[in-house]
């Protein structure tokens, strides 16, 4: 009988760190949020009307209008060109739809109703409950389509113009709208260990004295 | 103390109800007889006319034939001036006329052609509720302007907490601790209610009946703080929901109220299943079961917890519940609290409903397929944002089909729809218990509070002790019970009544019942109120109610087809009482509000609700009739949406338009064409 107290297990060496899980030493991590089942029920339960207006008639008209009267406004501004006109236009249009439809996240009021079941979605990702290719979808992610060729045309197609539309459309407009990157976010240099902002627990390599703990510690 | 010889009996004790009435009849001006204060009305308002002054030959019999006394008017009753029409009728009462009530509470009006059944005709469909749209410049000028809003919010945000640091304490994180309120969330609360605070939480004194006094005020810092010069404003009131009418501080109802404190004090000082429990609640369970025509009721004391505390008791993990998008806040927390599964189909669209249970029906449970334990469909009888009726016939035609529970929450139906004032299921001609579970609120038509749910007598039990209210929260007091059990025995009238007059012998039901119908609608026997409870006659044999009902029904089909007619897009039914009226921009909101209440000689409340209460595009003005209104003050409101909407260019509708004088005159004929 061979003796209980050897055994021979491969465990890796602990980490001084705080991260108890296998953590791949990768740059960028692609993390899925807001999935956890009471959310998906809190969502069930309520209309998201912070989201709804994109199915509403005029919804989708409203872009073309702002565009245009982006347009006219940016051409009034003295020394400007046709090319540098479109280019701003396009790249003020991406830049303002990512930050309404890809950078803030939840719902501005009633909060006490949903729970705070949408903090982590952004309103592309709140549209239609989640649902892929339906109509509001399609039209969102072709109108900085066409706004970029009609950008591209304007600038007689020039190339550094071209590389700049280009770039800010892809990152802007067609990455994040992808049904790919539904609820994954792209977190570069995770260093959480439970994924929240809550505060780790200093390391003990320090060992911490409790009397040295006062207002200072915490400034 | 009185001699027991005496031969008149001693004067009763001072009670509370009465004496402001007395009070005011004290600082009348000097007339010696009531008929000489009669005919100085006369005159007055035949000078008001510009009629020439005749003595009246015939004066009113007796001074009740007018009670326009006000329960606090500290102003001597100048006849001449006023000419709002809120506290005295516009046109005087003739000698005929006995009016019991105070016309500021509830309207006197006298002309039956003013009066209309309101059921469903059994022979046309249940019309589909088709939305107007409105031309594409309201749509887009409305995106633009929250816009605009979101845009200066921000930018207000963004300079305001790094130069005006007083007004964001709240809102930053201070001295180590985390900000009180996040300033995400409270973004549109801040940035676009606070803009128009002054069109909400009017603070109001008295009887919210058919008119108001509003308490004035102003600000002067943009509505961080309001300032209360300390006059008042008597507002006709068009925003409370009192569809009977029985918001009442004087009347047999409020006799009544009274009574029961003297014998059971003001609260029962415990939960219903630990000691609170009292014949009155028996009485009062039993007596609205009988109304909704159910084997028993339970009775919660707030209307939002009846939803909240019993819907975890009728589902759990495992059942799915089926309900509509436009569902009130209370289903949707009482879902949510008991853990089952939801889905919801579009707002009283039966095709979706349909659809939506063959998927949910063949599919099961999520993940495993097994079969649901309980499918329970939950929808409104009136939903009060939209003012949309339910489709009840296909929905239990679906129910017959499909086999779910239904749940059908009458928060606003039940007394104000149906020739019985029994509600939906009535309307509809319906049997009530082919429905599982009938849930209703006092709220709203019995001028009472609280809630019941009614179904079977197995279904009952079991919610009494599964339901977390019964441990738990207080049980309901006595007089809001006694409130309860008189208006409800006044709308059904009390059986043993005496048939001394030919109103009572034309209680019975317009229409001759067929064999297939249920004869639920029925009237209370006097052994199913208490003893102690004693109504007047005129409500004691439903005759009253019956007007009541009657003059409700008129009301909200002549106001719906007035703002139609006038042009307005309304949402809703044309028979329910809520009247939404849309006005779609955000900024034209706050100033209908304020145009309205600012009018002169009558000055209008009204409610005005806009996103996030309501979806983007749609801000709406919402107005409640009552019976309590007569025609006059519908005429005064149509009259003031004229003008408002002409100057606030609210008119989209496309259907046919009148002038505002031909809808007054040819009200009647409007009223039976719709």
């Amino acid at each position: 009988m061979s003796s209980a107290t050897s055994l021979k297990l491969n465990l890796r060496p602990p980490t001084q760190s705080l991260k108890g899980r296998q953590r791949s030493a990768s740059l960028v991590k692609v993390e899925e949020v807001g999935g956890r089942v009471e959310e998906v029920l809190d969502r069930s339960a309520y209309v998201n009307i912070n989201a709804n207006w994109v199915n509403a008639k005029g919804a989708w008209l409203i872009h073309v209008v702002l565009v245009v009267m982006g347009k006219i406004i940016i051409d009034t501004m003295p020394g400007m060109t046709q090319q540098l006109s479109w280019t701003l236009v396009n790249l003020l249009y991406l830049a303002l739809s990512y930050l309404m439809f890809h950078w803030v996240t939840g719902i501005p009021f009633d909060n006490e109703l949903h729970a705070g079941a949408y903090d982590d979605l952004t309103l592309w990702e709140q549209i239609d409950d989640g649902a892929q290719y339906t109509p509001s979808k399609k039209w969102l992610f072709t109108a900085p389509i066409l706004l970029f060729l009609a950008s591209t045309h304007y600038t007689n197609y020039n190339l550094w113009m071209f590389v700049i539309n280009l770039t800010a459309l892809i990152f802007l407009a067609i990455v994040p709208k992808l049904p790919q990157l539904h609820r994954q976010r792209v977190r570069f240099l995770a260093e959480d260990a439970s994924g929240t902002a809550t505060p780790v627990t200093p390391r003990s390599e320090k060992a911490l004295d409790p009397s040295l703990i006062n207002d200072t510690y915490f400034k | 103390m009185p001699s027991p010889i005496a031969l008149s009996p001693p004067s009763p004790p001072p009670s509370l109800f009465l004496k402001t009435k007395k009070s005011s009849f004290s600082q009348l001006p000097p007339f010696p007889t009531a008929t000489s204060y009669l005919s100085a009305l006369h005159e007055a308002d035949a000078r008001a006319r510009g009629q020439v002054v005749t003595p009246s030959s015939t004066p009113p019999l007796s001074i009740s034939s007018s009670i326009t006394s006000t329960s606090d008017d500290n102003t001597p009753i100048e006849l001449g001036d006023d000419r709002s029409g809120l506290t005295f009728p516009l046109t005087a009462p003739n000698s005929e006329q006995v009016f019991t009530t105070v016309h500021s509470e509830f309207g006197h009006c006298a002309n039956q052609n003013y009066r209309c059944v309101s059921q469903h005709d059994s022979g046309k469909q249940v019309a589909e509720h088709k939305i107007e749209e409105p031309p594409y410049y309201i749509l887009l000028t409305t995106y633009f302007s929250y816009l605009l809003l979101i845009i200066f919010g921000h930018l207000r945000d963004f300079f305001g907490k790094r130069f005006a640091k007083s007004y964001f304490t709240h809102l930053v994180p201070y001295d180590g601790y985390a900000p009180l309120n996040s300033d995400f969330d409270s973004f549109y609360t801040r940035r676009l209610k606070h803009r128009m605070d002054d069109c909400f939480s009017h603070p109001v004194t008295g009887v919210a009946g058919r008119t108001i006094m509003v308490y004035d005020r102003y600000s002067e810092d943009c509505n961080y703080t309001q300032i209360y010069p300390g006059t008042k404003t008597r507002a006709l009131n068009i925003s409370s929901y009192n569809y009977l009418g029985f918001a009442q501080a004087s009347g047999g109802c409020a006799d009544a109220v009274e009574e029961s404190i003297k014998r059971y004090g003001v609260s029962m000082s415990g939960t219903r299943l630990e000691g609170g429990t009292c014949d009155l609640h028996h009485t009062a369970e039993a007596l609205v079961a009988r109304f909704i025509g159910m084997e028993d009721a339970l009775i919660s004391s707030m209307g939002f917890a009846t939803n909240s505390t019993f819907i975890p008791a009728l589902v759990t993990k495992g059942c799915l519940v089926v309900s509509d998008e436009h569902n009130h806040a209370s289903i949707r927390v009482g879902v949510r609290q008991s853990g089952a599964h939801v889905r919801m189909f579009k707002h009283n669209d039966m095709d979706s409903l349909e659809a939506l249970l063959r998927e949910v029906v063949s599919q099961g449970q999520p993940r495993t397929h097994r079969p649901w334990k309980k499918i329970l469909v939950i929808v409104e009888g009136l939903y009060s944002m939209e003012g949309t009726m339910v489709n009840l016939p296909k929905v239990v035609e679906l129910k017959q089909k499909y086999k779910f529970y239904l749940f059908v929450d009458e928060a606003h139906s039940v007394g104000a729809l149906g020739p019985h004032g029994r509600g939906v299921t009535d309307y509809f001609n319906i049997p009530p218990r082919s429905i599982d579970v009938l849930m209703g609120t006092f709220t709203k038509s019995f001028g009472a509070a609280g809630g019941y749910i009614a179904g079977s007598k197995v279904l009952i039990n079991s919610l009494r002790l599964r339901g977390c209210s019964g441990p738990y929260a207080e049980a309901i007091t006595p007089p809001v019970l006694t409130q309860i059990v008189a208006s409800m025995a006044s709308i059904m009238g009390v059986a043993t009544a005496p048939f001394s007059n030919s109103k009572a012998l034309s209680h019975a039901p317009t229409t001759p019942p067929r064999e297939d119908e249920y004869t639920h609608p029925g009237m209370a026997p006097a052994s199913a109120l208490p003893t102690w409870l004693s109504l007047p006659p005129s409500l004691s044999d439903g005759s009253e109610a019956r007007e009541r009902i009657r003059r409700l029904a008129f009301n909200s089909r002549y106001l719906h087809a007035g703002l139609k007619k006038l042009g307005f897009i309304t949402y809703g039914h044309p028979f329910s009482p809520i009247v939404p009226l849309l006005i779609f921009n955000p900024g034209k909101m706050a100033t209908f509000s304020r145009m309205m209440k600012a009018r002169r000689p009558t000055p209008i409340v009204v409610v005005v609700v806009a996103y996030p209460a309501t979806p983007l595009v749609t801000s709406r003005v919402r107005f409640c009739v009552s019976g309590a209104h007569t025609k006059d003050d519908i005429d005064i409101i149509l009259r003031a949406c004229d003008e408002v909407g002409d100057i606030l260019d609210l008119k989209h509708g496309h259907g046919e338009r009148w002038p505002l004088e031909e809808i007054m005159k040819k009200s009647v004929e409007l009223v039976n064409s719709v």
